[in-house]
């Protein structure tokens, strides 16, 4: 079974078969989406809601937002999530707050990676209590 | 009730847990999909309840199916498959498969068998994890363990101000490329040799314990929560435990009738 099952997973990518090599393929980025409010403080998207946007929710996601695609990585369900919980969150009257992708760029050497942020998107939303 | 029933009713209460999850989560993105989601759902957990009570493979296939229309259609509305739902599917296939095994071999420890075949497609999946990352990444992956710190970095809670408890021991793995290093290797040591749970009950207990450090770490440093894994890994641990405890009673109570 031990060897059916590595094997059979190298061919067929259907559930229940996976080389599960989500965390395979080397990356020297990482990008997460975030909320950034008028002082410029970020915090997760799931800690506002009663959220409202000037542009497409569903486009934020989209890497070619921040650049040319492959300058980044991102983790398209994360980013969906995140963006899900946006839409499902409407409302009105927020504070200014913009959507951000924080990309940092890692390198082979202690400390904290270089960091940038691009908005994504224009946006009121409410602080969680 | 015998141990292996008790393993094949743990296996399937993973996997009807699995079956309410998945069913909610689709009806939740598409309110119309539950009309089909849901029945689905019900025909896996009574195939199940099948599975179980009569030690059916044919009813475990078919809950397998049940399971993989929801997780299809769960993986193209996340826009991508979502692995951490995969593991009572895998051990229900193991499992199925093993009982059929000892079936058609007419083993009288078929249970034995199918408990063996779920543990055994577990384990194909840590090593199947180990190898694509030696594959795809290279020796590199550990050596240089970018995709490591990626990876906390990516699915980690974030926020401005001070940082407490496993947010600041996450940081110092994202700061600290020797740490990282480090916990790349044990990453890698604890996936390629996932078939040594496989080779008998201590070692099946002692890597079963690895197994699970390995997502309890996972788990504080990103968030991400393999819970039906960790769930299987440890029933079948346990269920090696608990056939050593049952050796040992036996083999004392067989002394105590020598003397």
């Amino acid at each position: 079974m031990f060897v059916a099952y590595a094997s059979i997973a190298t061919v067929v990518r259907a559930y229940p078969f996976s080389t599960f090599d989500m965390y395979a393929h080397p990356e020297d980025t990482a990008s997460h989406l975030l909320a950034r409010d008028a002082s410029g403080h970020v915090q997760e998207l799931t800690q506002f809601d009663g959220w409202s946007c000037d542009a497409t929710v569903e486009n934020m996601g989209a890497p070619a937002t921040c650049g040319p695609l492959g300058s980044f990585s991102i983790t398209t369900y994360k980013d969906q999530d995140l963006l899900r919980w946006v839409r499902t969150h409407a409302g009105e009257n927020g504070e200014p707050v913009d959507i951000v992708r924080r990309i940092w760029q890692l390198e082979e050497r202690p400390g904290p990676p270089t960091m940038r942020d691009c908005v994504v998107g224009h946006c009121r939303a409410t602080r969680h209590p | 009730m015998k141990r292996g029933d008790l393993v094949a009713a743990g296996i399937a209460a993973v996997a009807s847990v699995d079956f309410v999850a998945r069913a909610r989560h689709i009806a939740e993105l598409v309110p119309e999909d539950a009309r089909w989601a849901l029945p689905v759902a019900g025909v896996g957990i009574v195939a199940l309840a099948i599975l179980v009570w009569q030690r059916r493979a044919s009813a475990g296939l078919v809950a397998l199916l049940a399971l993989s229309a929801l997780g299809w259609r769960a993986d193209f509305l996340d826009g991508g498959p979502r692995r951490e739902f995969y593991a009572s599917g895998v051990a229900l296939l193991g499992w199925c498969m093993g009982l059929g095994w000892g079936k058609s071999t007419r083993d009288p420890d078929e249970l034995e068998v199918a408990e063996l075949g779920a543990a055994a497609a577990l384990a194909a999946t840590y090593f199947s994890a180990g190898m694509s990352k030696l594959v795809v990444g290279g020796l590199e992956w550990a050596g240089e363990a970018r995709t490591l710190r990626a990876m906390i970095l990516t699915v980690r809670a974030v926020a401005d101000g001070p940082l407490t408890g496993w947010d600041r021991i996450g940081q110092m793995v994202i700061e600290n490329p020797a740490l990282a290093r480090l916990l790349a290797i044990a990453t890698l040591v604890v996936q390629l040799g996932a078939p040594l749970w496989l080779c008998g009950r201590w070692l099946r207990l002692s890597w079963g314990v690895m197994l699970l450090g390995f997502h309890m770490s996972v788990q504080a440093l990103t968030g991400i929560s393999y819970r039906e894994q960790m769930a299987l890994v440890v029933l079948l641990s346990l269920s090696s435990l608990v056939s050593l405890l049952q050796s040992a009673w036996a083999r004392r109570t067989n002394a105590a009738g020598a003397r």
